[in-house]
């Protein structure tokens, strides 16, 4: 007695039907991640922040306003940063000025609130109270 | 003749006279004459002047009588006036001493400030002279129309070199402060100041009609399916649109829609995506769409930013449009970003789609539940603040 190809398919496709496990999202893996990777933060020194950044993550309030940031730090002191606003249409805002460290705090400017600095390979974070930063250094800085 | 007719005249007047006399005689036994007076003729005559009199009189009477009332609503108004003007007395005297109060508070805090102020120009001072030498370009940042001109000219500070190295801007001691006068006046107050950056001021509250836009890259919609052979979803993140609405009153004109690339979907067998595809028909209807015209509110809780309830509008897949309602949660994070969250169900055949059965073995159902997880943003205001 011979069985038909089409019918052993069939009996396999059902058997191995119980084989093949469920791969629907539970209802809290439906959001996506906002955080990213996890990266292992510490303090920064002086000597981890020269280099060409941009944001990879904006959060905090200042998140409502403020779409993009790229900086770049020179060893000397120096640094230049522009940042894409929505004002309401989205304009970037370009400034140059100076940066120092002081403990972990990073001071870009004379006025306005220091940023908490921390490091994480190829990234940099900058926390205030608007928000915070992260930003991820760029090659050909 | 002339003398004959006098006589004659005589005899006649005696004549008449004597016939007159004695026909009184005859008669004056039997008539009696008798003279009485009319009512109206016996009615005292009016006399105007008695009657203006007496209107007068009525008129003074009531004129007494409405003096006398006024004198008493007078009264009564005077009470009242003196009442109220003592309780005015009384809010002013406890508003002024308020704001004496606020006035002492202020100038103590503008004493304060003026002191601190002095500081920081004498701490700036001294800062700037100490930075100059090795900073002289590199001083406070200076916002610039373009960044031609955005590099300093003469960076001259030696580069941090290890990890425990200095900043490159260093505080001056505290003793130097005492010998630097103040160089500069006050400036003005910073703006909303983020990292150096000028930020529009654009204070989210809750109960204010925004707009949000979705931002695709952190929202993703999908489905769940099951079949005889497994439960599985479909999802992307290739989803764009913008939401309109008062969070605080979400029944009031809602308005928005949100459009998913059809053949972005994704189920993780490329096999099964090609027939998802095929029964979306997605070359000819590239765009799933659901377009909101409603909203039920079950609860809108402003402490915690968020509303529940239910999205009214009209879905349209595969080309066909049908009135769809989802039970959706919303949040705003600390981001200000809104959080959309929900599910629904929906029958495939509502739509036209086809529900894929291959010989009758491997067979799905023909409901789906489709889902949202997305975040928005606001878009900023027109004239921020």
């Amino acid at each position: 007695m011979s069985i038909p190809p089409l019918s052993i398919g069939l009996v396999l496709a059902v058997l191995g039907a119980g084989c093949i496990a469920s791969s629907a999202l539970d209802a809290d893996q439906r959001a996506v991640a906002g955080a990213g990777p996890v990266l292992d933060w510490h303090p920064g020194t002086a000597a981890d922040v020269p280099g060409l950044y941009s944001s990879t993550a904006i959060s905090g309030p200042a998140a409502a306003v403020l779409f993009e940031v790229h900086y770049r730090f020179d060893a000397n002191g120096s640094f230049t940063g522009a940042a894409l606003v929505g004002t309401p249409e989205p304009q970037f805002q370009v400034l140059t000025g100076a940066w120092r460290l002081e403990g972990e705090l990073l001071y870009l400017s004379g006025e306005g609130e220091p940023a908490r600095l921390e490091v994480a390979g190829e990234h940099l974070r900058l926390a205030g109270a608007e928000g915070t930063v992260v930003l991820r250094r760029r090659s050909g800085g | 003749m002339r003398l004959t007719l006098a006589w004659v005249g005589a005899a006649a007047l005696l004549l008449w006279t004597g016939a007159g006399l004695v026909a009184w005689t005859l008669t004056k036994e039997q008539v009696t004459l008798v003279l009485a007076e009319s009512a109206s003729a016996r009615a005292p005559a009016v006399d105007p002047v008695v009657l203006l009199d007496e209107k007068v009189g009525a008129v003074a009477a009531d004129l007494r009588s409405l003096v006398q009332q006024l004198e008493r609503n007078f009264s009564v108004l005077d009470e009242r006036g003196a009442e109220r003007a003592e309780e005015a007395r009384t809010a002013v005297a406890k508003e002024v001493a308020a704001v004496r109060a606020e006035l002492a508070a202020l100038q103590g805090a503008a004493e304060r400030t003026a002191g601190l102020a002095a500081e920081i120009r004498a701490l700036s001072a001294a800062v700037a002279a100490l930075a100059s030498a090795p900073h002289e370009a590199a001083g406070e940042p200076v916002l610039l129309a373009t960044p031609a001109v955005a590099a300093p000219e003469e960076p001259a500070a030696p580069a941090p070199s290890g990890a425990e190295g200095p900043s490159p801007a260093v505080a001056p001691p505290a003793g130097d402060l005492a010998a630097i006068a103040p160089a500069a006046p006050p400036e003005p107050a910073p703006k909303r100041s983020f990292l150096a950056f000028q930020l529009p001021s654009d204070d989210f509250r809750f109960a204010e009609r925004r707009r949000w836009t979705i931002v695709p890259s952190l929202s993703r919609v999908g489905f769940d399916g099951t079949s005889t052979l497994h439960d599985f979803t479909g999802a992307t993140s290739a989803v764009a649109g913008e939401l309109d609405f008062d969070l605080s009153r979400p029944a009031l004109a809602p308005a928005g829609a949100v459009r998913v690339e059809a053949k972005t979907l994704r189920t993780g067998i490329e096999g099964r995506d090609e027939g998802m595809f095929e029964h979306l028909d997605v070359e000819r209807h590239a765009e799933i769409r659901f377009v909101l015209q409603g909203f039920e509110a079950q609860e809108v809780n402003a402490e915690a930013r968020k509303v529940t309830g239910v999205a009214r509008g009209t879905m349209t897949i595969r080309g066909v449009a049908r009135d769809y309602a989802m039970r959706v949660v919303a949040t705003v994070d600390d981001s200000r970003r809104l959080l959309l969250e929900g599910e629904a169900p929906l029958a495939l055949s509502d739509f036209g789609v086809p529900v894929p059965n291959k010989l009758g073995l491997v067979k799905m159902d023909e409901e789906v539940r489709v889902w949202i997880a997305l975040r928005a943003k606001l878009v900023p205001r027109e004239n921020p603040r």
